[in-house]
């Protein structure tokens, strides 16, 4: 069982063996609660919309044909569920943008008995979040897969649906945004102030 | 300005140097560079760029140090029932369109079987008055299921 592909277990799915199904949510379950965690900025969010996406991949089971890597169309999968969530939870007028701005892992808190420097990470972090966070959503998407699931040019087109050069042209204006948004708090350059002043 | 870049900038800015600066920081290459996108060739010509401009130079070390910072973000991996309660409400599912499916099925076959089971099943003998009834196949073959069930349960009220 264990060495089976994934594309062989989807096949095996399809088939009616239920047992792939569980195989390949144990092989898959973090790569995408990682994915809505880094999306939504919450953990209990993240693992409903991951099991959302998991049920539809067995909702399509039957559908299923192995054109592109399993990874590929399991991260286009999940690229929907999460635009959906988002753009589901705008039209509910519960939801803010503070809402993706829980603090991340336990620990991650600034406590008062946290050294300065700790503190300054900490603080650090959470702006970085925040910064993710108010990037439009196919920005983000596009980099927490580029960022965290190493999906090139090609695969991340495949999952989001678009042409290669837009996926570059998307990468771009996430990273630059978010270059924006963080650049008070982005180490200076050594030389960096002495050449500006030279420049000018 | 450096001669260097006094050189570079009637070619890129022009004439202008603040639009050229903001031109060049702007170069697509700096994000293919990150990605190792560029051909080698391409590669060689942007690194001789690079070591000949601060101002890109310090650019790229911005862009690296925010993909660093957001690769340094925590992740959350999945919680240890995950798997079980995944697999779990693909069941729930599966079985919730059986009984969607099977029971009104199961429902329409009883209530056939229950009609075509009547003693007194069967058409009508022909009114006196010489009406001609309709075969079953003419009055109930294009009647939805629900419908018959309606149209069985009447004719034994009636009865």
């Amino acid at each position: 069982m264990t060495g089976r592909s994934d594309v062989e277990l989807m096949l095996a799915l399809k088939a009616g063996d239920e047992n792939a199904f569980t195989e390949l949510v144990n092989r898959h379950r973090d790569a995408v609660v990682n994915l809505t965690y880094r999306y939504l900025g919450n953990q209990t969010d993240a693992e409903d919309l991951a099991q959302e996406v998991f049920l539809k991949v067995y909702r399509a089971r039957g559908r299923y044909e192995p054109s592109a890597k399993f990874t590929t169309w399991l991260y286009r999968v999940a690229a929907n569920a999460c635009l959906n969530e988002v753009r589901d939870r705008r039209r509910r007028p519960t939801f803010s943008a503070a809402a993706l701005d829980e603090p991340s892992a336990p620990g991650a808190d600034r406590s008062a008995a946290s050294p300065p420097e700790e503190a300054e990470r900490s603080e650090l972090k959470e702006q970085v979040r925040a910064a993710l966070a108010e990037l439009p959503e196919r920005q983000r998407l596009a980099l927490l897969l580029n960022k965290f699931h190493g999906l090139g040019y090609e695969e991340m087109a495949e999952s989001l649906a678009m042409s290669v050069p837009a996926v570059k042209s998307l990468l771009v204006r996430a990273r630059e945004n978010l270059r924006v948004r963080i650049e008070p708090y982005l180490r200076t350059g050594i030389d960096r102030a002495g050449e500006r002043r030279g420049v000018r | 300005m450096s001669e260097e870049r006094e050189a570079q900038e009637p070619m890129r800015g022009d004439g202008d140097p603040a639009r050229g600066d903001a031109r060049r920081l702007e170069d697509p290459r700096l994000h293919e560079f990150l990605d190792g996108r560029l051909a080698p060739e391409e590669r060689a010509g942007f690194e001789r760029e690079l070591a000949a401009d601060p101002l890109l130079r310090d650019r790229l070390r911005e862009l690296r140090e925010v993909d660093a910072l957001v690769a340094a973000l925590p992740g959350h991996v999945a919680s240890p029932g995950f798997a079980a309660r995944v697999v779990r409400a693909a069941r729930r599912r599966r079985l919730g369109l059986l009984l969607r499916v099977a029971v009104p099925l199961a429902a329409a076959a009883a209530v056939l079987l229950a009609a075509f089971l009547r003693p007194d099943a069967g058409p009508p003998p022909p009114a006196e008055d010489g009406y001609i009834w309709e075969s079953d196949e003419e009055t109930y073959g294009s009647l939805a299921l629900t419908d018959l069930e309606d149209l069985i349960l009447e004719e034994l009220k009636g009865t």
